[in-house]
């Protein structure tokens, strides 16, 4: 396909964001011919400086500065490099460009997104009805306002249990000390409200996923992750074949309309073997690489719906195909270096 | 004989020449020894206890109380590991 694709969340630190395994996918033999454009929130973000990725490189203002800002520059990217296919792939900026659709749209630059209802039905706060709704289950989740929520927390969930940030951040903790300390370490960045949720014992699931927007699922790749860090992303992990884990993803799907790329995460509980759903993320995750590999080059598939193609669902992938994440330093000449300081671009 | 669960569930697990065993509903992995594949091979096939027993036989010179523990304690190994049902 001749079309240029731009993508955000090229940071690969101690959370990796999407948009490097997007690039990679769409870079695949049989992909995207035209340029690939990323879009980077910091200067040394690694999705600048890894070699043979983006074509061209441009620093955004957050979308924490406002809509303006953010409509501006990609006005000002769109002139200079004529941007086909957007893909914004971190949670932060999902509402101001879904808000956007129509504008994105008159300026010719195609997304493919879910809509504002369906977004926000999905989102942390609103889980546990959304579940509900769908006769599904999810782990006990109480919402926090201010400080004195961990005493109700803990004497109703029990430690230990997790405290988890609207957008990011999730902590396991295990005292009212620790749990000060995460809560005020999350809404120093995030705000409140913030979730406790009940901690189940079992195995996780993620599942890699596309919907078409009418409530239909053009490919879903699920995995288990084999190691993880800290901070509980995904370091290693493994396609797995678990029937239910479609099901679920499919019922999401239709439930929702959903329209894009998203990421269910499930928890099969040990004693009762019962699944859980506990978050839809509204993005490819940062794997999102292996399912190409596994057989649904689930970006490349959205880049073809985003231009109005019609796309056949999925219906296998490969089973016990992994990943393993790495840490390496990129090179970068100090022409690069300046330019992406002192013009916020890169053009290769 | 084992339940027709863990018939079903056996089917679905896949050992390398190697020992090598993926489980992919799980994505849990393991290495069995000679002798672990070898019994793995016969209950994925469906074979009872005693032609189990008597496969070993002919092939390991050991007592027939020690097969017989080993392959008890094998099975026992499958199912708290989620590879057998109880």
């Amino acid at each position: 396909m001749r079309v240029n694709v731009a993508t955000t969340g090229l940071t690969s630190s101690d959370v990796t964001a999407p948009g490097l395994g997007v690039l990679r996918s769409l870079r695949v033999p049989g992909g995207i011919e035209g340029r690939l454009i990323g879009l980077a929130y910091d200067p040394l973000d690694a999705g600048c400086f890894e070699p043979g990725l983006a074509d061209e490189i441009y620093v955004l203002p957050f979308p924490s500065q406002g809509m303006t800002p953010f409509l501006k520059r990609l006005e000002y990217i769109h002139a200079r490099s004529h941007i086909d296919v957007f893909i914004p792939n971190l949670d932060a900026e999902l509402p101001l460009v879904i808000q956007q659709q129509d504008r994105l749209a008159e300026m010719g630059i195609r997304v493919f997104l879910p809509s504002p209802e369906s977004f926000k039905a999905r989102s942390k706060d609103r889980m546990v009805g959304f579940a509900q709704r769908l006769g599904l289950s999810t782990p006990r989740t109480l919402l926090v306002h201010d400080e004195a929520g961990i005493s109700n927390a803990a004497s109703d969930l029990g430690y230990p249990f997790w405290v988890k940030g609207l957008y990011y951040e999730a902590y396991l903790v295990s005292s009212f000390e620790e749990a000060m300390h995460r809560l005020r370490k999350i809404t120093a960045t995030w705000g409140y409200p913030v979730l406790f949720q009940e901690a189940l014992k079992g195995q996780e699931f993620n599942i890699c996923a596309l919907g078409d927007g009418r409530g239909g699922l053009v490919g879903a790749v699920p995995i288990t992750k084999l190691t993880i860090t800290e901070k509980g992303k995904a370091w290693s992990g493994v396609t797995v074949n678990d029937e239910t884990l479609l099901d679920l993803t499919r019922d999401v799907v239709r439930e929702l309309s959903w329209r894009g790329p998203l990421e269910v995460e499930i928890i099969k509980t040990t004693d009762e073997g019962r699944y859980h759903i506990l978050e839809i993320n509204p993005r490819f995750p940062a794997w999102c690489y292996l399912c190409q590999a596994a057989g649904q080059n689930l970006p490349l598939a959205m880049v073809q719906l985003a231009l109005g193609r019609n796309v056949p669902p999925f219906e296998v992938y490969q089973v016990g195909v992994g990943f393993v994440r790495s840490a390496r330093d990129l090179i970068f000449a100090r022409e690069e270096f300046e330019a992406i300081h002192s013009r916020g671009e890169i053009t290769r | 004989m084992l339940s027709e669960s863990s018939a079903e569930r056996l089917k679905d697990l896949a050992v390398s020449e190697s020992g090598f065993l993926f489980d992919p509903r799980t994505g849990s992995s393991f290495t069995l020894n000679e002798t672990g594949r070898r019994i793995f091979d016969c209950l994925k096939h469906g074979k009872a206890e005693t032609e189990i027993l008597q496969a070993l036989s002919s092939e390991y010179e050991a007592d027939t109380l020690v097969l017989e523990r080993d392959l008890y304690d094998f099975v026992i190994q499958l199912k708290a590991m989620g590879l057998l049902h109880t």
